[in-house]
């Protein structure tokens, strides 16, 4: 599989949709909380009674500062997250989108796909993981085919014999302890898989 | 939620599109909510932030109140008239200190009217919230309009 240069940022849409609203959502809760934390002091000396003037213009001009210092910080903190979110889920968004076009690929039969993952990409082990698996795959589709080759062969073999009446008993037996050896190769290379019958 | 059902393997299992965990959907009433919840949370935030200006304005007015009641037992009257650029009356003596002259010019959208009558003063000004809401100090008593 062709590595190509990502140079679109937004790959997997639902993927990373969900998790730049998952960002935003937990960064307008953060702030929220951020805020009531920071503000509410003041707001409280504000509508409390029992404080004098002096008191409540102190809280007021604390109040008014920290309303012209914080929301330009917070608007450009939440601005720069919610741009970073789509850097960060394209990380991850990039390798599941090449590993679930390879798993596409196999489940269509074509097992010749290598997963390889750019530079800084996320699910490295993952896709080392699937790369082991294709491997696996190929060597055990190749060994029942070099096999499968073979009993054609002696196949052949058996029904040129019969048809030339040349057919002995050793001769026989020999192209049976071929077939055993190639049905003990497939049998080992069947045994690394377990499925329930 | 359900799925989409797309694609189909060569042993012909069915191969769902989807994605699981938190829906986009979910996520975004979550998010409807917060923004409901937050803009309730800014109007009565900016309330506050007016109530503020207002509380700075009635402040720097009652100073001024204090600072005037000093100058009246100081020369046994009230200034006559007083320019607000230099905080000096019609005899160019200093009426509000360099400070308090300051916080006035910075603290309140405008200083509206200083009259004088035999006994008392009214001086009127406008505070920075949205409204420009007028206060009237009169005798060292504060009056704010819609209060």
């Amino acid at each position: 599989m062709n590595i190509q240069k990502r140079r679109i940022y937004y790959i997997e849409k639902k993927f990373q949709t969900k998790y730049i609203l998952l960002t935003i959502f937990l960064l307008l809760t953060y702030t929220f909380a951020f805020i009531i934390i920071i503000f509410s002091p003041y707001i409280l000396t504000l509508s409390l009674d029992f404080y004098s003037l002096s008191e409540k213009a102190e809280a007021a001009r604390t109040l008014l500062l920290l309303h012209s210092k914080v929301w330009p910080g917070i608007g450009g903190i939440i601005l720069l997250f919610g741009a970073l979110s789509i850097f960060i889920t394209h990380k991850i968004a990039g390798p599941l989108y090449r590993l679930k076009k390879s798993l596409s690929m196999i489940v269509e039969g074509n097992l010749d796909v290598k997963v390889k993952l750019r530079k800084g990409d996320d699910l490295k082990d993952l896709a080392e993981h699937f790369n082991m698996l294709a491997e696996e795959l190929r060597t055990f589709v190749n060994t029942v085919r070099v096999d499968y080759d073979l009993l054609s062969e002696y196949i052949l073999e058996l029904e040129r014999e019969i048809d030339a009446k040349m057919l002995t008993e050793e001769s026989g037996r020999a192209l049976i302890h071929k077939v055993e050896a190639n049905r003990k190769n497939i049998e080992a290379v069947l045994e690394k898989f377990k499925i329930q019958r | 939620m359900r799925r989409r059902i797309k694609d189909k393997s060569i042993s012909g299992i069915r191969i769902g599109r989807g994605c699981s965990g938190l829906t986009i959907t979910e996520l975004a009433i979550a998010l409807v909510v917060l923004v409901v919840l937050i803009t309730i949370s800014i109007h009565i935030y900016t309330n506050y932030i007016s109530k503020a200006r207002v509380t700075v304005a009635n402040s720097v007015l009652d100073n001024a109140g204090k600072t005037l009641l000093s100058y009246q037992m100081d020369k046994g009257r009230y200034p006559a008239s007083i320019d607000f650029t230099s905080c000096v009356d019609d005899q160019r003596l200093m009426v509000f200190a360099p400070g308090l002259c300051d916080q006035m010019k910075e603290e309140l959208y405008s200083i509206e009217s200083y009259s004088l009558s035999d006994t008392s003063y009214v001086l009127t000004v406008r505070a920075r919230d949205n409204k420009h809401t007028l206060l009237t100090l009169t005798e060292g008593k504060i009056t704010i309009q819609g209060r």
